[in-house]
C-alpha cells in the first residue's frame, strides 16, 4: 500500500488547515524547525509550602558573592525560599499586605536592595545581604503598580491614586524615577529624580528595557524612554513610537535582548527599535482570544526562559483557579506551541546553590539533605525533608507539614542542579505553594496534523498509522469526514467513537500502537486528520508527523 | 517626601532646610560628602521656569554644612515655589 507522510508542521491554528502542512494542535511541546520536542513538567524542588496562598510573585535576586536567592509574594506576605522552607520576611510594622484582586507583585533588584511593589501598599524593600524583613522603601515613594530598573534609576509606573507629587495628584498615567543611584530619593527635582504624566495612551502598564533606552508601556501606546546623560533638566526623553497599540496587562511584556515582546488587545507583537512585528498574525492571535479568559487578559504573565522561547501564562476559562495554560513563542524560528501546566505564578530563577557535601556540621545550606543522602536512611526526626525525589503530594495535608523521608530516597546525583547555584531555570509555584522547577518528567503531549485528502478526488482507506516519533508509547486518533460541511468525527474501524474532535479520550477513541509501531485505524473517508497523544513521563525527543498507510477507496 | 534637614553656611549661619534621602543621610553620618543636584521638575517648568544648581553637603559635629550657599538658597526658593504651586493646584492637567 502507498504510504502518505503527513507531517505535523508548524502550529498555525488561525489558518485554514485543509490540505496544508500546519498542525492544528501542538500542546505540551516545544517547536523546532522540523519537529516538536517534549516539555518537562513542573517538579517540586522541596515540598515546603507557602503559608499564604495564592502566590502572586516570584523573584530571583543575586547577592554580592554571586549566589542567588529566591523571594515570593502572596496576597498578605512576602517570603524568602531556602531548602529548609519558606521564611516569612514580611514587614514587621504596618500589618499584612493587601494585594488587590487582579494585581501581582512586581519586583526588581537594585544593588543590594530588592524592591517590591503592588498598588495596595507602599513600596517595600529589603537588603538582600543583611535584611531579615521587608520595610517601606526609604524616601516615601508613591504606591505604584510596577517597578523597573532603567540604568541607574528605579522607575515606578502606573502610580496609584490618592497621593500627590509636587502638588500633582497621582494617577495611573504617571511614572516617577528616583534620584540617580539612590532608590531612597523620591523628591522630584532632587538628584535627577523626576516624574512624568502622559496625557494620552492610557495607564502606564510598566516600563521595560535596559540601560539607556527603555519602553514606557501603556495600554494604548508605547513610548521610547531615552536617558540623556549630562542633561540635568530633562534627564529622560520620551518619544511616542506606537500609537493605539500597547500592552493589555501589566505583566505580559518583556524585552529579550533588544526586542520587546508584548500582547496587545489583538494579539502578539514584537517591537525591535521602532519596527513593529505582528508575530501572532495568521498564527495564534485568534486562538489566544478564543482560548483564554477574556475577563483576565490583564493577567497574562510573560515567562522568560533560558532557551529561545518567550512564554505567556494565562487562564483558559473563567473557571480556571490558576494559570492553567501557556503559549510559547520560539523567537529563533518564529513558531508557537502551547502547554497545559498549572501554576500560581511563573518566573525564570537562578537556581539556589548548595555546597558540595564536604562536611556534616550542618552549617551550610542543604547539609541536612546532602549528608543524609550520602548515608541513605531515615534522618533524625527533626531534620528537614529532602523531597527531591519523592512525588509531589496531590493534596495539601491536614497539618500542612511537608512530607517526611520515604524509604526509597536516593542520594542527590552529582550533576544535580542543587549543587550548582545560578543556573537559569524556569520555575513556578504550584497550587500547594511549593517551589517547582520545569525539569520533571515529560508532560503528556498532543500533536494533531492538518486535515488532508489522502486520495484527492476519492475516498481513502487508511489501514494503519505509524507515528514518526522516537518514543515507545503513543496512541493515535483519526478524525474523518466526507464533506467539508460535515463535522469531523473520531473513528476506529469505521465506527464513530466520539463526535467531539476537541475532546479525545485515550483508550476510547485513541488507538494504541502495535508491535510494529503502527496503529490499525481501518478508516475510510475523503478527509482524514491524525492526532497523536504521548503519555506523561514518556521519554522521547522528536515528533515529526505520521506515516499513513492509505489507498484509494472509490469515489462513492 | 524625604525628611528636611537644616543646613548651614561655613560661617555657621543657618540657610534653611533641604530634603535629604535616607541613603544620603547614611553617607553623611559616615563622614562622606554628598552632592545634591537640583532642577525644576519637568512638568512644572512652564510654571516655575528652568532652574538648576549643585551643592555639596558635609556633616560636622552633627550639623550639616554646605559648600555653595547661593545654590542652596536657590534650591530652597525652588522648593517653596513648588509648594506654593501645589497649594494652588494650578499645575493639575
Amino acid at each position: 500500500m502507498p504510504k502518505a507522510t503527513v507531517p505535523f508542521g508548524e502550529w498555525k491554528p488561525d489558518l485554514s488547515l485543509l490540505d496544508t502542512q500546519f498542525a492544528s494542535i501542538a500542546d505540551n511541546v516545544f517547536a523546532t524547525l522540523n519537529s516538536y520536542q517534549p516539555i518537562p513538567s513542573l517538579q517540586a524542588i522541596t515540598h515546603a509550602m507557602l503559608g499564604d496562598l495564592p502566590a502572586l510573585g516570584l523573584f530571583p535576586v543575586r547577592r554580592k558573592d554571586g549566589t542567588w536567592e529566591i523571594y515570593a509574594g502572596t496576597r498578605h506576605k512576602l517570603w524568602k525560599w531556602s531548602f529548609q522552607g519558606w521564611t516569612d520576611v514580611s514587614r514587621t510594622t504596618g500589618g499584612s499586605y493587601n494585594v488587590p484582586g487582579g494585581e501581582l507583585w512586581s519586583a526588581v533588584q537594585f544593588g543590594t536592595t530588592l524592591i517590591a511593589v503592588q498598588f495596595g501598599d507602599v513600596p517595600q524593600a529589603i537588603d538582600v545581604e543583611t535584611g531579615t524583613n521587608f520595610s517601606a522603601l526609604g524616601g516615601s515613594p508613591p504606591q505604584a503598580h510596577n517597578v523597573q530598573v532603567i540604568g541607574d534609576f528605579v522607575v515606578l509606573g502606573g502610580l496609584a491614586e490618592g497621593s500627590t507629587i509636587a502638588g500633582m495628584p497621582t494617577d495611573r498615567r504617571m511614572m516617577i524615577w528616583c534620584g540617580i543611584n539612590n532608590p531612597t530619593n523620591w523628591v522630584p527635582g532632587n538628584g535627577l529624580c523626576d516624574f512624568q504624566l502622559f496625557p494620552d495612551g492610557g495607564p502606564v502598564q510598566g516600563v521595560a528595557g535596559n540601560e539607556t533606552v527603555a519602553y514606557v508601556v501603556q495600554d494604548r501606546g508605547i513610548r521610547l524612554m531615552q536617558f540623556l546623560p549630562g542633561d540635568i533638566n530633562t534627564i529622560f526623553n520620551f518619544t511616542k513610537i506606537l500609537h493605539d497599540r500597547g500592552a493589555v496587562g501589566e505583566f505580559c511584556f518583556r524585552t529579550v535582548g533588544d526586542v520587546f515582546y508584548f500582547i496587545n488587545e489583538d494579539g502578539f507583537y514584537a517591537l525591535a527599535g521602532s519596527q513593529l512585528l505582528p508575530i501572532g498574525q495568521d498564527k495564534a492571535n485568534q486562538w489566544l482570544m478564543l482560548n483564554s479568559d477574556r475577563q483576565r487578559r490583564n493577567l497574562y504573565q510573560i515567562v522568560p526562559t533560558n532557551r529561545p522561547y518567550v512564554a505567556w501564562a494565562f487562564y483558559a476559562t473563567t473557571a480556571s483557579q490558576n494559570y492553567d495554560r501557556i503559549i510559547i513563542y520560539n523567537w529563533a524560528n518564529q513558531r508557537f506551541t502551547t502547554g497545559t501546566i498549572n501554576a500560581l505564578v511563573w518566573a525564570l530563577l537562578g537556581s539556589h546553590f548548595i555546597d558540595l557535601d564536604t562536611d556534616t556540621d550542618t552549617t551550610i545550606t542543604g547539609d541536612q539533605f546532602l549528608d543524609s543522602g550520602a548515608n541513605p536512611g531515615p534522618p533524625a526526626a527533626a531534620a528537614p525533608p529532602p523531597a527531591f525525589f519523592a512525588p509531589p503530594p496531590q493534596t495539601r495535608g491536614a497539618s500542612d507539614t511537608p512530607p517526611s523521608w520515604g524509604t526509597n530516597q536516593t542520594p542527590l546525583a552529582l550533576d544535580s542542579f542543587a549543587y550548582v547555584g545560578g543556573r537559569p531555570i524556569v520555575c513556578g509555584i504550584n497550587q500547594l505553594g511549593e517551589l517547582c522547577s520545569l525539569d520533571g518528567p515529560n508532560l503528556p503531549a498532543t500533536v494533531e496534523t492538518a486535515e488532508t485528502h489522502l486520495a484527492p478526488g476519492m475516498r481513502a482507506f487508511v489501514n494503519e498509522v505509524y507515528p514518526l516519533i522516537d518514543g515507545a508509547d503513543a496512541t493515535v486518533g483519526v478524525a474523518i469526514r466526507e464533506r467539508l460541511g460535515d463535522p469531523p468525527v473520531w473513528a476506529i474501524s469505521g465506527q464513530i467513537i466520539d463526535s467531539d474532535p476537541r475532546n479525545p479520550v485515550p483508550g476510547v477513541d485513541q488507538i494504541p500502537l502495535e508491535i510494529t509501531g503502527a496503529a490499525s485505524v481501518l478508516t475510510s473517508s475523503r478527509l482524514h486528520r491524525f492526532r497523536v497523544l504521548i503519555p506523561y513521563g514518556e521519554v522521547w525527543n522528536n515528533a515529526m508527523g505520521v506515516l499513513a498507510d492509505a489507498q484509494p477507496d472509490g469515489s462513492a | 517626601m524625604a525628611e528636611l534637614f537644616d543646613v548651614y553656611e561655613a560661617t555657621g549661619a543657618l540657610i534653611g532646610a533641604v530634603p535629604i534621602s535616607p541613603l544620603e543621610l547614611d553617607k553623611l553620618h559616615n563622614g562622606q560628602t554628598i552632592t545634591i543636584m537640583f532642577h525644576t521638575p519637568r512638568m512644572l517648568r512652564d510654571k516655575l521656569g528652568e532652574r538648576n544648581g549643585v551643592f555639596e553637603v558635609l556633616e560636622l559635629d552633627g550639623k550639616l554644612f554646605v559648600t555653595n550657599p547661593d545654590d542652596v538658597k536657590r534650591y530652597i526658593e525652588l522648593q517653596k515655589a513648588i509648594e506654593e504651586n501645589a497649594k494652588s493646584n494650578s499645575a493639575v492637567r
